[in-house]
């Protein structure tokens, strides 16, 4: 089971990597957070500290929602800034 | 068994996710997968996660179904890829893998036979115990980051100074 979760971390990495657009890599981080959620529950459970793993996987979890919202955020400041959302443009941001 | 049956599920819904074109499909694969995550915490005893789970995912892929809306990523797939494009896939497919057997290898140092005894009470009050007693910082802190997020968030995504105006 711990290979299905670290599986599914690694397709959303190749996700991240392989997508062009930004809705892609936010889907991306959302798999690598399912599946870091998933390895440490599973790894609690084998453990003996059950109880632990479900408290990272939480943390992980609610910890995912802060990453969605500054990635909205920013994706929608650069659609005011450009008129269109591409990660080639998220440089712009700098200036 | 259980479990195997909805890990097999979550880990289809995840390749769909990964390697479909369509943005939409690849977002609704997104949401089957976080459903059966949900799932495999339920049969593993993580009633209270697998709940925040499903909650979280069916948030995410509402909010991404609209994002995709707004902003127009709902684009045919393309129907031609460049040598560049399978070149980064396939680079990206091997840190993948190698991401996956590190997760695997490091698995193999765990004991063997999980803890089948939920003897200790139900999984929400243990959890709502460990958070009031032992991780109560934590939870202030996580608390105070998505505050921030959130306000932040708003300040960020302001309209002023783009190049409509």
């Amino acid at each position: 089971m711990m290979i299905v979760a670290g599986l599914i971390g690694g397709l959303g990495l190749v996700c991240m990597i392989s997508r062009k657009t930004l809705l892609g890599l936010l889907i991306g981080v959302q798999l690598l957070i399912i599946g870091s959620t998933m390895a440490f529950v599973l790894a609690g459970l084998h453990s003996g500290l059950r109880i632990q793993g479900h408290i990272f996987g939480l943390f992980i979890t609610l910890g995912g929602i802060a990453q969605l919202v500054v990635g909205y955020s920013l994706s929608i400041r650069l659609f005011f800034l450009k008129q269109r959302i591409s990660l080639d443009d998220l440089q712009a941001l700098k200036q | 068994m259980m479990s195997l049956v909805f890990a097999g599920i979550a880990l289809a819904a995840v390749l769909m996710a990964t390697f479909v074109g369509h943005m939409r499909v690849a977002i609704l694969s997104l949401w089957v997968a976080g459903l059966s995550v949900g799932a495999v915490y339920l049969t593993l005893g993580a009633e209270f996660l697998a709940i925040v789970q499903w909650i979280v995912s069916t948030l995410v892929t509402i909010s991404f179904l609209f994002f995709a809306v707004m902003f127009g990523e709902y684009h045919p797939p393309e129907s031609k890829r460049s040598n560049k494009t399978l070149f980064v896939q396939a680079i990206s497919l091997v840190l993948g893998c190698i991401f996956a057997i590190l997760l695997g290898l490091v698995s193999y140092q765990l004991p063997s036979a999980p803890q089948t005894d939920f003897a200790d009470g139900s999984d929400l009050k243990m959890v709502g115990r460990l958070l009031t007693q032992s991780n109560l910082l934590s939870l202030e802190v996580l608390a105070l980051t998505l505050f921030l997020v959130l306000v932040g968030g708003g300040v960020v995504a302001r309209s002023e100074g783009g190049e409509s105006q």
